[in-house]
């Protein structure tokens, strides 16, 4: 009895004696006396009171397997190993006399239920997302993917903070060269951090290049976009407890796919998906062009706008490049201010910005209309991309676009694109080519940039590689 | 590196100027520019528009100097910002000044990559400043005024589709003669009308132009068919007048060119299907009427082309070019340096086919 009292006090003290953590004996047949340890918080106690119902039932009549339910099971003691267990949730069943262990794996964490994640709203199709639990995330995949070649291994990574970083591939389909890769680069990723803070850590480990304005990684929250990939031969990664899902390889134009597409009707999802690989080019584009044809190139304007432009921007008292900047620093603002707020503001925020700023900044002179027009064109195109950080990329890369066109007009556009061009053709996810149709080029495929086809033909969806997983 | 880089960057929002930089704010965008008076002794007149609430009110802006770059500095340094001509729809020439080498008025638009060769050359009755010194208020800008202006008549092929280029073209070339419009300031308010095409000899102006309907045919032979051809007639017949209206809907040529011992002979055969859109007898159901009436037509036409041969021939203007056509497929009969010699002599015959394939609406 005393040895029992003892060790409660010694679990307690080695959990610093929070309040959350309960040790207490119970009887048990087996061994006449139990420690039952678990944090409050994160177990559902009728479960665990269900649990040792059975286990003491079971060890009267079945000797040798007396521990086995679907969640519990039995080790030797060991206070380390323990201290994980309650740590992560589960409950854990001391036998003083014989030295074991039964652990209960059935940890009872709070999430919530899996809602449409707001960012990646579509219209029709599925209205699921991942939620902040590893378990319903793949059981979300795992119900869309009923085969059992889906694979989910597991690895830990960080030095102090472990955690637990998913990936999961379709054996027949994911080409061996980029798993081992992947394997690589998240091995090396295990004792280089402390912890798994922020998603952005895996995103910086994974990607061929970091520095690069573009996401080489496709994030998504939407289990029905992870699946398609899935089929495509990509490798999924999950964190514990995030409702991230990171898709690689993947190619530029993927970020243009939507669901919508595949759920709308051939033609209008063709078109949908028209305007938005167009939005790119406006989104990078527009600003620049506006200043250098202010700056440089007025004749190429048609007669009936130029004199009523030319009027405008006579009473601005700086530089096209000022104007612009003002402007789009202006949205930015707005748009960081509208991210932070509390929903119930956001509103309030777009008229002040956008109708009081937006307007009054004209009347007082500080900007031109047209500027207005094409930065506001801008920030809407920027917002198409159906993926949050490509379109935070795209808002980031048209200012390199407009100080080039202000210090050189059209030729500093053009040797800005040639940069992006050069850059593009260099960039790699896991190492396969990020603008692929285009570079290395596919005629066939480079026409599903543009258009959906048709379900009933095989072969006419895009896939940004080939299934076969085979490597370019 | 990185300071360079960042430096850059920097400047290019700081330093006005940059490489060959020109603000569109900072200048003046001319529209129109008129051009009076002769090389030694030049005036030109440019308008540029002056009020940001109303683009049609404008400022005429006048320099003098003796040549066209000296006029141009001149009136540039009325101005408080840069004189620009990037934009410019029409040039105005007036009819004394073209009579002396239009070419070297206009070299110094051709010698610039910014002038646009897009901008129209007219030939203006009179002085070029009383096109340019409205008094009716326009309905827009008056660069565009004049530019829409020219293009409807491009369009329904009463004149030829030039512009800057296309006249440089034109000048040096033998086989063709320059084709400009022609304009006449009509009405005590002065407005522009046109007045058909003013013949040129080379780079000069002959000082003969042709009447609307000449210049017409002109350009339906010389260039062909725009979007539309508009026509009217008035037909005497027994002491009534009727008048007859049509559109055509095709014009098509063919040219046979012979030699009769040291002259040429070009015959035109010319077949015009048209739709009648005035005839008030009506009645155009009936064959005898319908013949007599395509008669009518194949007469007054066949009668306006040959008034605008002779004129063409009388001013030594090859302004259909026959030249051309020539050179191209008849070379024996071609001599360089010596066309305007031989066109001045050549016998030309018209033979038109009209043909009334529709009648209008009513029956």
């Amino acid at each position: 009895m005393l040895q029992l009292e003892s060790m409660v006090e010694k679990l307690k003290a080695t959990f610093y004696n929070s309040v959350d953590f309960i040790a207490r004996e119970i009887s048990f047949p087996k061994d006449q006396y139990a420690i039952l340890c678990y944090y409050s918080s994160m177990a559902n106690k009728k479960d665990v009171q269900d649990i040792v119902n059975v286990l003491k039932v079971q060890t009267t009549f079945n000797e040798k397997d007396w521990d086995a339910t679907t969640a519990s099971q039995k080790e030797a003691y060991n206070l380390e190993t323990l201290v994980e267990y309650v740590c992560q949730g589960y409950t854990v069943l001391l036998l003083l006399n014989s030295q074991q262990m039964v652990r209960f794996t059935m940890p009872n964490l709070p999430h919530r239920s899996p809602d449409e994640p707001t960012n990646e709203a579509i219209l029709r199709g599925a209205h699921e997302g991942f939620i902040e639990d590893t378990d319903v995330n793949l059981g979300l995949i795992r119900k869309r993917m009923r085969v059992p070649d889906l694979i989910v291994k597991k690895v830990t990574v960080g030095t102090d903070n472990k955690a637990d970083v998913y990936y999961m591939y379709l054996a027949r389909f994911a080409n061996q060269e980029n798993l081992t890769d992947l394997e690589r680069r998240l091995n090396n990723m295990k004792d280089k951090i402390d912890g798994l803070y922020a998603s952005g850590q895996l995103n910086d480990f994974i990607e061929d290049n970091p520095m690069s304005p573009f996401p080489q990684i496709m994030n998504t929250e939407r289990p029905d976009r992870v699946f398609a990939n899935l089929t495509e031969g990509k490798i999924v990664m999950m964190a514990d407890f995030s409702p991230t899902a990171y898709i690689t390889p993947v190619t530029l134009f993927s970020f243009y796919q939507s669901p919508d597409d595949f759920n709308s009707r051939v033609i209008v999802g063709s078109f949908y998906r028209m305007v938005r690989v167009f939005s790119f080019i406006t989104a990078i584009f527009l600003p620049a062009f506006y200043i250098a044809i202010v700056s440089f190139h007025y004749e190429v304007l048609p007669i009936e706008l130029s004199k009523k432009l030319k009027l405008d921007i006579s009473e601005i008292p700086y530089r096209p490049i000022f104007e612009a900047l003002i402007v789009e620093i202006i949205i930015e603002l707005i748009r960081e201010a509208s991210v932070r707020l509390p929903q119930a503001l956001v509103q309030t925020i777009g008229i002040v910005g956008g109708l009081v700023v937006g307007d009054v900044i004209i009347n007082a002179g500080l900007v031109s209309n047209m500027v207005v027009i094409v930065v506001a064109l801008t920030a809407i195109s920027s917002y198409v991309a159906p993926s949050v950080e490509l379109n935070t990329s795209v808002r980031v890369l048209r200012f390199p676009f407009m100080f080039a066109a202000a210090l050189l007009g059209f030729f500093g556009i053009l040797i800005g694109a040639l940069i992006l061009g050069v850059h593009l053709c260099n960039l790699g996810s896991l190492k396969s080519p990020y603008i692929y149709p285009l570079v290395p080029f596919d005629p066939k495929k480079t026409k599903q940039i543009l258009f959906r086809g048709k379900h009933t033909t095989s072969g006419t969806q895009p896939s940004s590689f080939d299934p076969r997983g085979k490597k370019l | 590196m990185r300071k360079i880089i960042v430096f850059l960057l920097l400047s290019s929002v700081f330093l006005s100027g940059c490489w060959d930089q020109r603000l569109y704010k900072e200048l003046s965008i001319i529209s129109v520019v008129g051009v009076d008076g002769h090389i030694g002794d030049l005036k030109a007149f440019y308008a540029y528009p002056s009020s940001s609430d109303d683009p049609t009110k404008y400022i005429v802006l006048e320099g003098v100097g003796k040549t066209a770059r000296e006029v141009r500095m001149n009136a540039n340094k009325k101005t408080e910002q840069t004189m620009d001509i990037a934009e410019l729809t029409t040039i105005l020439v007036s009819e004394e000044t073209a009579k002396k080498d239009l070419y070297s008025l206009l070299d110094v638009y051709y010698r610039s990559a910014e002038s646009p060769m897009t901008a129209k050359v007219v030939i203006t009755d009179g002085s070029t400043k009383k096109f340019l010194e409205l008094k009716e208020n326009l309905p827009k800008e008056i660069g565009e005024y004049y530019l829409d202006f020219i293009q409807s008549f491009e369009k329904s092929s009463i004149y030829p589709v030039t512009n800057l280029e296309i006249a440089a073209n034109k000048m040096f070339g033998e086989g063709r003669d320059l084709a400009l419009p022609y304009l006449k300031a009509s009405g005590d308010k002065g407005l522009p009308e046109g007045e058909g095409i003013a013949l040129f000899n080379g780079k000069n102006y002959t000082g003969e132009h042709l009447t609307m309907r000449e210049s017409t045919f002109a350009t339906l032979i010389g260039y062909g068919k725009s979007d539309i051809i508009e026509l009217a007639y008035l037909m005497k017949k027994d002491g009534k007048d009727i008048s007859v209206g049509f559109n055509a809907i095709r014009f098509k040529k063919n040219m046979k060119v012979t030699q009769v011992g040291n002259n040429i002979k070009v015959k035109y055969n010319i077949y015009m299907p048209i739709v009648m859109t005035e005839y008030p007898p009506d009645h155009l159901d009936r064959t005898k009427r319908r013949k007599e009436l395509e008669k009518f037509i194949e007469g007054r036409v066949e009668k306006d082309i040959a008034r605008m041969f002779k004129k063409s021939q009388e001013a030594s203007s090859d302004v259909v070019g026959i030249g051309e056509d020539i050179r191209a497929y008849y070379p024996n009969l071609w001599k360089d340096g010596k066309w305007k010699e031989i066109y001045k002599d050549i016998k030309i015959e018209t033979k038109v086919d009209v043909k009334i394939v529709r009648s209008g609406s009513i029956r």
